[in-house]
């Protein structure tokens, strides 16, 4: 159809699935000042965000997270490429306007970066008199927004006296304040306790159903991707290496770089005293090491019972069963002692199940067992 | 103590605070300004001006090292371009007020620069403008430093001001020197030294009270 119209020579028909919010298309940024080595922050970025989604952007410290987010409100402006949000081309607008479209772009960051000599009520109405809003108009959204994050009682404090989570929540509230579409959490939960970080992870899990808002987040840490992403993007040296649906990404996760970010997550990491004996070919004597990664119905299945009928000896080595996205999430390394030919026609028979099997290598049984 | 004496303390204490209050007020008029444009201009700062910025700053650092007395005395046809004279209260508010203006351009380009960097980013993705994050963030969240250093710029005044009696400023210096000590009445050195530390101890714990209420950085128990 889309072809029909482009040979009329009609404009293509809006089939495309939900527009992106974001697209950024050949980012590049180098630092360095004049004769001092330069660092390839980004290295050609082309990402979409679909709108109404939550995409975390993940990838070990100096990959360019904060980089590429901070490109998408022009906070820093890439050297190449073009960002455009909600249909706009931000690099091409001037300075008045891209101000303008920042007020459509929340932003919240790790150390909440609030006005200590304003109040709660004070830091959120900040946001509204930049955007220009009327006196009457700031006070009522102040307190809608702080029932909002649920810190009403809280309204006339000064940041000093809240604790981190409490700090996030006026970020978070000032953030939604003047009704942005997008919100960017700039490694939002890193200054958090896990409890306080699942607190603020659910809250903006809640925005982003409630209100509809895209959200792009940076992180180094798993956990948060499997709490709160629906969309996940793997960066590494300024390049993204892998990016794709978060549940199929921690199933079936492709660049070793996912799989390391992964196998911290899930507990699933070699024991570093079985790591160094790994071999890539079967001696006498050993097991066979594999990953196993699978959701719903089949991780909450009897896969160990399986193993044991086909004749499989599975020794457990490491492992974890989470909740992803609501449904169990098992990721388990299993030492499996059996003949090669069983062996390999259950790894077939639990792939087409939907497992993602990886294979280790092999160990001496006796080296699972010292453990 | 006689009532003459009396009269010649009342008289000095009163020269002095004219002298602080004016020299302080037009310091603050030329050196708060100054001071927002070294903090501003930088290379990488907010509003750019390197070169007007790095011309400043020379200019401001020659006057700082400049020793107050031979300030005072290179500049007398400046003063007496001003105020039709070189000597007495009024002609020493000139010398004053250009020594004072430097150290507090200094003190404020100090506190702006301590906000957080974090509230630029902040303020930035707000979609602020340099005018509004000027007035909102930065010279609020500075204003309990600035009103620190424009204490300390006040107490240094009250030293400042005792050295204009070389050119017949008047002030406690003054009446220290010619009273306490050239005429050796010790009562005299006793007593302006006296009024001196009163002095400064208000000027040091009402600027230390204000800072005090406009910083809420931190919880007072």
């Amino acid at each position: 159809m889309a072809i029909a119209s482009a040979v009329a020579g009609s404009p293509v028909p809006a089939l495309t699935p939900p527009a992106d919010m974001i697209r950024l298309e050949g980012l590049r940024k180098i630092f360095g000042a004049k004769g001092k080595p330069q660092v390839t922050a980004l290295d050609g970025i082309d990402l979409a965000v679909p709108a109404g989604s939550i995409t975390a952007i993940i990838g070990p410290s100096g990959a360019g997270k904060s980089s590429l987010l901070r490109a998408v409100n022009l906070l820093e402006r890439p050297d190449a490429g073009t960002v455009t949000v909600g249909g706009t081309d931000l690099t091409a607008l001037d300075e008045a306007s891209l101000r303008r479209a920042r007020q459509s772009i929340g932003m919240i960051f790790q150390h909440f970066n609030l006005l200590a000599n304003r109040t709660v009520s004070g830091n959120v109405a900040l946001a509204l008199e930049l955007a220009g809003w009327q006196k009457a108009r700031i006070a009522p959204r102040v307190t809608e927004l702080l029932a909002l994050v649920g810190l009403s009682d809280k309204a006339d404090q000064y940041p000093a006296a809240l604790s981190g989570g409490q700090k996030q929540r006026v970020g978070i509230a000032r953030a939604l304040a003047p009704q942005p579409q997008l919100l960017l959490c700039d490694e939002a939960t890193s200054a958090l306790d896990p409890e306080t970080t699942r607190q603020i992870l659910a809250l903006i899990r809640q925005i982003n159903q409630q209100l509809g808002l895209t959200v792009l987040l940076i992180t180094h840490e798993m956990s948060v991707v499997r709490e709160v992403a629906d969309h996940v993007v793997v960066l590494e040296a300024g390049r993204i290496v892998e990016q794709g649906d978060v549940t199929r990404i921690f199933t079936h996760p492709h660049h070793p770089t996912t799989r390391h970010f992964l196998s911290g997550e899930t507990g699933t990491q070699l024991p570093e005293r079985l790591a160094v004996h790994v071999s890539p070919v079967a001696r006498a004597g050993d097991v066979r090491l594999v990953r196993l990664h699978a959701l719903g119905a089949i991780a909450a299945g009897p896969i160990l019972g399986r193993l044991a009928e086909a004749g499989i000896g599975a020794g457990l080595v490491a492992g974890r069963v989470q909740p992803l996205k609501g449904q169990p999430f098992t990721a388990l390394v299993l030492a499996l002692d059996g003949s090669e030919n069983t062996i390999n026609n259950m790894v077939t028979r639990l792939r087409a199940d939907g497992c993602d099997i990886e294979e280790l290598g092999y160990v001496a049984a006796d080296a699972v067992a010292a453990g | 103590m006689s009532p003459q004496m009396l009269s010649l303390l009342a008289d000095a204490t009163a020269q002095t605070l004219t002298m602080v209050a004016i020299a302080g007020t037009l310091a603050c008029l030329g050196g708060i300004p100054l001071g927002l444009f070294l903090a501003l201009c930088g290379p990488g700062d907010l509003l750019p001006r390197p070169l007007l910025q790095r011309s400043l700053g020379l200019l401001v650092n020659a006057t700082r090292s400049t020793p107050f007395i031979i300030l005072v005395v290179a500049i007398v046809p400046l003063t007496r371009a001003l105020t039709g004279t070189s000597i007495g209260t009024a002609a020493a508010t000139v010398p004053l007020t250009l020594a004072a203006i430097p150290f507090i351009a200094r003190v404020v380009e100090t506190a702006v620069r301590e906000v957080d960097h974090g509230l630029l980013d902040a303020a930035r993705a707000m979609g602020a403008t340099p005018y509004q994050i000027v007035t909102r963030i930065l010279l609020p969240e500075a204003r309990a430093g600035i009103v620190r250093g424009l204490t300390l710029a006040a107490v240094n005044l009250v030293g400042y001001s005792a050295m204009v009696g070389a050119v017949g400023g008047g002030g406690l210096g003054d009446l220290g020197i010619r009273y306490g000590y050239q005429r050796f009445m010790p009562e005299m050195m006793l007593a302006v030294v006296l009024i001196l530390i009163v002095l400064v101890q208000i000027l040091q714990s009402g600027g230390e009270a204000m800072a005090r209420t406009l910083d809420k950085r931190h919880l007072k128990g």
